[in-house]
């Protein structure tokens, strides 16, 4: 019998339903239980409170009982009907977990006690076997649901022909009957055992879906769908509003400068650092506020990661709102925006989990979320952008939106991994910067023109001047620190570079639109400039021809590298920035490899200078 | 003067009693279902849910105290209850 063990791979088949406990769930529930008790309690107090300021007049008074009522009282009314509602679902929860449990438990000791009768029937029906001198191996069965035949075999000619032992030959031939029943019996059991394991399992799964659902339709519901529970902010602002849970930090000139947008990001590093706010306090400050900061240069990345993925998860439940807060209006539909909010969420949270499986497992961060000329902007960073060695910041081209970051994030992977191949002691970030309005897609002819790159230099400017101020406040210095500027990126970069306060390790452009007329190196605030132009980028011509703006490699003090074969790597065949799946698009006409693409020359030897070496 | 000790009377009371509130609501209690193992994996919906539960509590508590601290900063002398708000609540409730 090769059968022995009962769940688990055994007889009984699929993942037990017995996972988990049901004091938990039911800890859960009382724990909810106390809560809507307190917030009862409380929301009677408030009530008494209110009734007793009701007795006086004024206008102050009047406010505060509004205040009193609108910030709180209904916010606890609301709450304790959530958690009401979830301390039930706990508890019925906990009632299908605690009576699958105890079933399964019992089907698993039924299923064991049947497997060891059908084993007794193996052992007594190879006995009979032996004395019918017949082959055991032949007439019983090696499986728990094969069974036996009622009918006990023939005995052997040799054993038809010997007239002793007449008494245990029949013995053995009644034994073989009665033993193949009762396993056909333990059988039949063990078959109902599998029918009632299934219906368990089916069971549990209906009995988890009922409690999300549950979960769910409460009012805390809907502000987990995005970012989970470090929605600190909606789930303030939805049970107190906004006009009363005002942090004491607001009155602070600190924060207020920081806020004014009147301070370089140098001054805004020093003010926040003196302003010493804690993370919680952060998370608590109102959606307004989060909205400033989560765009604010001078300003921690982690913090400017926490209100960024706050203020974005706002506008995702409130876009009417969030389109007219961020001036927005006229510019895109309702509809635009929430899709391209949507795409940002889903480039964060793509990339969060990725970078889980990646070497070092970098951390992400959301920042830039804001506008910039009718448009929405964000920039995402594999890597933590406060104590990385290896910065690199990668600025967008031509058509490039909010809607591309999950591939620029691709491109980005990709820069990480060389930079770390190349130097395993690194501990990169590469951000995805798509921070201002790039030029329209031909048959637009913005391209040929440097107004986007003019209107696009201040911000990014800024961006690193911001990652500048906030590695001197922390002390914390990089090793390199590297601006990439691909096809119109490039142009947009260069300008930026030529009124930064901050001094940058390299510049490099690949597939570039071209740098303004007469652009010099010694313009640029870098020590370093490289260049690349596959021979194969069927695009970069677009942005060179017709704008007389000077291709970078043939700028003096530029050096060039390569983006073609190079032993075993391959060579760009198209214009885009990164491309997965090699499938064709506007740019990448029959489906070619991108600058960034895996495995190619560029991205190696930008790989290499983002480790702090050369092409 | 009688007028504002009689305001000053009900707008004591109003204050402590949103004190008690935000006081009794804010428990830090452990919070069970976190990390719970689960058939489905909804752990990490239902972990999720028990920290928006402990959040939206304490937000309510901090509510209620700024309540109380307002209501305080309308009395005529309001340094004692402040006291009060702060010795309850901890600073930050009174500034």
């Amino acid at each position: 019998m090769s059968l022995l063990v009962a769940a688990e791979g055994g007889v009984l088949v699929g993942k037990s339903p017995i996972v988990g406990t049901a004091t938990e769930a039911d800890a859960a529930s009382r724990t909810l239980v106390r809560m809507v008790d307190e917030v009862d309690s409380g929301n009677s107090n408030a009530l008494h409170a209110v009734s007793l300021l009701r007795s006086l007049s004024g206008l102050s008074v009047t406010k505060l009982q509004t205040q009193i009522d609108t910030g709180f009282m209904q916010g606890a009314t609301q709450l304790s009907l959530d958690l009401s509602t979830a301390s039930s679902a706990f508890a019925e929860y906990a009632d299908d977990v605690n009576r699958i449990h105890t079933s399964a438990r019992e089907t698993i000791s039924e299923v064991e006690d049947l497997l060891m009768q059908i084993r007794g029937c193996a052992r007594e029906l190879e006995q009979a076997a032996h004395t019918l001198q017949v082959n055991a191996h032949v007439h019983v069965p090696s499986v728990w649901n094969q069974r036996p035949s009622f009918f006990p075999p023939a005995p052997s000619a040799a054993a038809e022909g010997e007239e002793s032992n007449l008494v245990a030959k029949a013995w053995a031939a009644g034994t073989w009957t009665v033993q193949a029943m009762s396993w056909g019996w333990a059988a039949d059991r063990i078959g109902e055992c599998q029918t009632r394991w299934n219906k368990l399992i089916i069971e549990r799964k209906e009995s988890e879906s009922r409690l999300t659902s549950k979960l769910k339709s409460t009012q805390l519901g809907p502000l987990l769908s995005y970012n989970g529970a470090n929605n600190r902010a909606s789930i303030t602002r939805h049970y107190t509003g906004s006009s009363v849970h005002r942090s004491r930090y607001l009155a602070d000139p600190l924060l207020q400068d920081i806020l004014s947008g009147n301070f370089t990001p140098q001054e805004v590093a020093e003010k926040w650092k003196a302003l010493g706010l804690s993370q919680e306090d952060v998370e608590k400050l109102p959606i307004e506020v989060l909205f400033a900061l989560g765009k604010a240069d001078g300003v921690p990345f982690a913090v400017q990661s926490i209100a960024a993925n706050a203020a974005l998860d706002y506008a995702i439940a409130n876009p009417d709102a969030a389109i007219r807060m961020m001036g927005l209006v006229g510019d895109m539909s309702v509809k635009d925006f929430v899709e391209q909010l949507k795409n940002i969420r889903q480039a964060y949270d793509d990339a969060e989990a990725n970078a889980k499986l990646m070497s070092g497992k970098p951390t992400v961060q959301l920042f830039g979320f804001g506008t910039h000329d009718g448009t929405l902007t964000a920039a995402i960073s594999l890597g933590n952008l406060d104590t990385a060695s290896h910065v690199g910041v990668n600025v967008s081209g031509m058509g490039s939106d909010v809607n591309g970051l999950s591939n620029g994030l691709g491109g980005a992977e990709q820069l990480y991994l060389e930079a770390r191949r190349y130097n395993s002691q690194a501990s990169p970030a590469i951000v995805a910067w798509i921070g201002y309005h790039s030029p329209a897609m031909p048959p637009s002819l913005e391209v040929t023109h440097g107004d986007r790159a003019a209107s696009g230099a201040k911000p990014l400017a800024n961006f690193l001047d911001g990652i500048n101020a906030v590695r001197t406040a922390s002390g914390n210095s990089m090793q390199e620190f590297v601006v990439f500027g691909h096809s119109y990126g490039s142009t947009t970069a260069a300008e930026a570079l030529k009124i930064t306060q901050t001094r940058v390790d390299t510049f490099v452009t690949y597939g570039s639109a071209g740098l303004e007329k007469g652009t010099t190196v010694d313009q640029l605030h870098t020590d370093k400039v490289y260049a690349t132009g596959a021979k194969g980028d069927n695009v970069a011509w677009m942005g060179l021809s017709g704008s007389g703006r000077d291709n970078p490699v043939d700028i003096p003090g530029v050096e060039e590298f390569k983006s073609e074969d190079r032993g075993d790597r391959v060579r760009v065949t198209a214009h885009d920035m990164f491309t997965e799946d090699k499938g064709g698009s506007f740019f990448n006409w029959g489906g070619k490899v991108g600058y960034l693409t895996e495995g190619t020359s560029s991205v190696e030897s930008m790989g290499r200078i983002l480790g702090g070496g050369t092409p | 003067m009688a007028d504002l000790e009689f305001q000053d009377a009900y707008l004591g009371s109003a204050a402590r009693l949103l004190t008690d509130a935000a006081s009794e609501i804010r428990s830090n209690r452990a919070m069970p279902m976190l990390n719970a193992d689960s058939y489905t994996g909804i752990g990490g919906t239902v972990g999720n849910f028990m920290r928006a539960a402990g959040i939206a509590a304490e937000a309510l508590s901090d509510a209620a105290g700024e309540g109380a601290a307002s209501v305080a900063g309308v009395m005529s002398a309001s340094t004692m209850i402040e006291n009060e708000i702060s010795q309850a609540l901890g600073p930050g409730f009174t500034n």
